[in-house]
């Protein structure tokens, strides 16, 4: 059987009485469910809710309506320990700029249980990239590889991958994509990636999530998604 | 109460010993702190009845207090990277620690320095305003108290706490 890493119930945000004029985005009535060994995408144009939904997942201080589980553990329960489950790769997460990548997975991932130093180590000799690097002399897509083998040192059970292939080359993004589907190959973890390359997400996910103003519009396999947009484009037509 | 989590407050303790690696401004903001409080040390020691109700010589001591407290947690707050100033909860906000943990284990730091500090300066106004004046008030407890004490916890627990709910 399939193993359900995480799961949206009817999940809605609040906005908190003195924030309303400040804060007008929220999510709505989102409801999904990833199994382990598969990749997912979430596609939405500029301000349609894919990194907010991540949020959702990685701040406890958001206000919501319904359930968030990972693993079945409800997030708001125990965050603490959840955050240890989801390996989050982003351009605007932060690492000490001065310090080299090792020093950097050094000082972090003491904080993770299941953390190795040595595989985190392999990951980056695997994907070529020193690991005495300073983290403020890597170009965009060293950063993201070394946040990828980051995560991957502490095999979390989800991984949140958000805009990670945007202006990446062809041959990055192909590697990038081998890593992945590494990470999914025993069945132990899943991944949802947003990202705005449609062929990309058509061709390298296995289901798509289709998110507008907040709500998830659509949910179902990657190669119906051209004909769900199609759609979506004549009903706002 | 808070509930203390050893094993988060021992790994935020292992974080911050390797501050040496990743503050740059370790060392200076060490040594500015020390040289500040010393000064204010040495003013606060001196019976309140020997400022004759002096506002600015309190007000001076006042804000040398904050100042050498401000440098001594600044350490634990802030981070300066290439010019920039990044709050070092950014940085651990997406590992596994509370936001709880870490408020706790910066004001627990805190708040030993201004216990030692009030401590200090109350035993040495107690006992000096008793053998050079033959008198006692009670502002001999409460100005270090004040000083060294509530103030400063006061403005570190705001600052702490806009951090970590703005994030």
């Amino acid at each position: 059987m399939e193993k359900t890493i995480l799961a949206f119930e009817h999940v809605t945000g609040v906005r908190p009485r003195i924030m309303r004029p400040v804060r007008k985005f929220v999510l709505q009535d989102i409801s999904l469910e990833l199994k382990a060994g598969y990749i997912y995408g979430l596609i939405g144009e500029n301000g349609a809710g894919k990194t907010t939904l991540m949020q959702y997942i990685l701040k406890n201080n958001i206000l919501y309506k319904g359930h968030i589980y990972i693993e079945g553990t409800d997030i708001r329960k125990d965050h603490t320990r959840i955050l240890g489950k989801i390996g989050y790769v982003s351009e605007d997460r932060l690492f000490f700029e001065n310090c080299t990548a090792r020093q950097n997975a050094q000082i972090l991932g003491a904080f993770y249980e299941n953390f190795r130093e040595d595989l985190f180590c392999d990951i980056m000799a695997a994907m070529k990239l020193s690991t005495q690097k300073v983290y403020k002399a890597m170009s965009r897509g060293e950063r993201l590889k070394f946040q990828l083998a980051f995560v991957m040192a502490y095999a979390p059970s989800l991984y949140l991958l958000d805009e990670v292939t945007a202006g990446m080359d062809p041959v990055f993004r192909m590697d990038f994509f081998h890593i992945l589907q590494q990470v999914i190959v025993d069945e132990r973890a899943c991944v949802l990636m947003t990202s705005h390359i449609l062929t990309e997400i058509e061709t390298k996910t296995d289901y798509v999530g289709v998110m507008a103003h907040g709500l998830l519009t659509s949910f179902g396999e990657s190669p119906d998604i051209q004909s769900v947009l199609k759609q979506q484009k004549e009903g706002i037509q | 109460m808070i509930g203390i989590d050893e094993k988060q407050q021992f790994l935020l303790d292992q974080f911050y010993k390797k501050e040496k690696l990743w503050g740059a401004d370790y060392y200076l903001s060490d040594v500015v702190s020390g040289i500040i409080l010393s000064i204010t040390m040495i003013m606060l020691i001196m019976p309140v009845q020997l400022w004759e109700g002096d506002v600015t010589a309190i007000g001076i001591a006042l804000i040398l207090e904050l100042m050498g407290m401000e440098c001594y947690v600044r350490r634990y707050l802030w981070l300066r990277e290439n010019g920039v100033n990044k709050s070092v909860y950014q940085i651990v906000r997406l590992v596994p620690v509370s936001r709880r943990q870490f408020v706790w284990y910066i004001l627990n730091k805190l708040l030993r320095l201004c216990f030692c500090l009030t401590g200090v300066s109350a035993a040495c106004q107690v006992v000096f305003a008793l053998a050079f004046l033959d008198t006692l008030s009670v502002w001999n407890l409460l100005a270090p108290a004040v000083c060294s004490l509530f103030l400063p916890m006061v403005l570190t627990a705001s600052t702490l706490l806009w951090q970590v709910s703005s994030e």
